[in-house]
């Protein structure tokens, strides 16, 4: 399993959508190549809801709940940041729950549409 | 060319009292647009906070932006109100090349601090340096001084993705020493939060109903318009400064909204401010960080 520390990828401070997409890459990357991976957050002093959003949140758009929770290891958060990882995964499985359901919605939409033409 | 001269209205440092930031906001808000010179007198400002100042710091950065001319009447400046404009920058901002009114690092004002830019380490000095280790801030625990850092950069965020601010973003504050509190107030003069979200909401009825939503956890215009989760900076910060026992204002457009004591208080201004002013007072108190320690609120879901 590959360990990625997130100080030396963005430093102490991980606060913007920006460093927190550099990290989603590298995890997408090993996603899509089969691959179990560590997050290690030793030494980061600062995170922030966006930060987290775009590295973790986001993959819950692209990859099942179970695949996330069997391919990515976390380490090295406090309890304040652990705690803030938890609300991020939350408001992320409920964002593309609500996402889904909207999308589901259009398409019967659509479909009405169609069959009344 | 005529100037005008504008009568600067006292604003007291802590306003639970509604109407005197309404007068405060009514007359310096219309000034953003107006092409014509102006010149700011304090002859009947007593006393002026953080807020005041923040909101004068945008007006003036906003106009020289646009080449519209902004004066500082030095002469109608009472002198206790010259120690603040001068210790938070305001009359450096106004007069740059006279020495002796550039901020001072040495009291509990802390400094104007413009952010033009996503600039993540000029920020991080910026808290480090005013806000963490000044002498005159009362001690902290690690604990606390990490929620502020993050309070800090989820505003600082707010600014640069949601905003749409042509100055960028104003800080500055002050220290309470004897109260054991910080107040740092944000300012943007971006398209306000409030007509952010009413653009994106049509089913929402004010500018404080607006602000009420964005607050929400989950509730980002943002989020919805690129499909990808958002939504939790503000309410973070809410939650924070409740277990602080603080205090979280924002003033978006024409709503305005404080979290005092665990009570929500919302009310209407007159005319809409230009952007969107946010400010929170944190107590520093030990006994009250260790009281929040394990308990942390993103628990409680």
């Amino acid at each position: 399993m590959q360990i990625y520390k997130i100080f030396d990828l963005c430093g102490p401070h991980c606060v913007s959508i920006e460093e927190g997409e550099k990290v989603r890459k590298i995890i997408v990357d090993n996603f899509n190549n089969g691959k179990t991976i560590e997050l290690d957050f030793n030494g980061v002093q600062t995170l922030t809801s966006s930060f987290l959003n775009s590295a973790i949140g986001r993959l819950y758009g692209d990859f099942e709940k179970s695949k996330i929770e069997n391919f990515l290891g976390v380490k090295g958060l406090d309890k304040s940041d652990e705690a803030l990882m938890a609300i991020v995964i939350k408001n992320a499985i409920e964002f593309y729950a609500k996402d889904q359901r909207a999308r589901e919605a259009a398409r019967d939409v659509i479909k009405d549409l169609k069959e009344d033409n | 060319m005529n100037k005008k001269i504008i009568k600067v209205p006292r604003l007291d440092q802590n306003i639970d009292s509604f109407d005197q930031w309404d007068r405060f906001i009514s007359i310096v808000s219309p000034l953003f647009d107006k092409s014509i010179p102006i010149i700011l007198d304090f002859s009947e400002c007593g006393f002026i906070g953080p807020e005041g100042t923040a909101l004068i710091a945008g007006l003036k950065i906003f106009r020289n932006d646009r080449g519209y001319i902004t004066e500082l009447d030095v002469t109608s400046v009472l002198s206790s109100v010259k120690v603040v404009l001068e210790r938070s920058g305001l009359m450096g901002l106004f007069f740059p090349s006279e020495s002796g009114w550039q901020p001072s690092h040495k009291d509990s004002t802390l400094p104007i601090f413009c952010l033009k830019s996503k600039d993540k380490d000029s920020a991080i000095e910026y808290i480090e340096n005013q806000i963490l280790i000044r002498k005159e801030v009362p001690h902290m625990t690690e604990r606390l001084k990490k929620d502020i850092r993050v309070s800090f950069f989820e505003i600082f965020n707010n600014i640069f993705n949601h905003s749409e601010s042509p100055i960028g973003g104003v800080v500055c504050g002050q220290v309470f020493p004897t109260d054991h509190t910080v107040k740092i107030v944000f300012y943007d003069t971006g398209i306000g939060v409030a007509n952010k979200v009413l653009n994106h909401k049509t089913d929402l009825k004010s500018d404080v109903e607006a602000i009420e939503w964005a607050l929400e956890r989950g509730n980002s215009t943002l989020g919805e318009t690129i499909g990808q989760p958002r939504g939790l900076g503000l309410y973070l910060i809410q939650e924070f400064i409740k277990i602080n026992t603080g205090i979280f204002r924002i003033s978006a457009n024409s709503g305005a909204l404080m979290e005092k004591d665990g009570k929500r208080s919302k009310g209407m201004l007159s005319l809409p401010l230009h952007g969107t002013i946010i400010d929170i007072t944190i107590k520093t108190q030990e006994h009250l960080i260790y009281g929040y320690k394990d308990e942390f609120s993103y628990l409680r879901q």
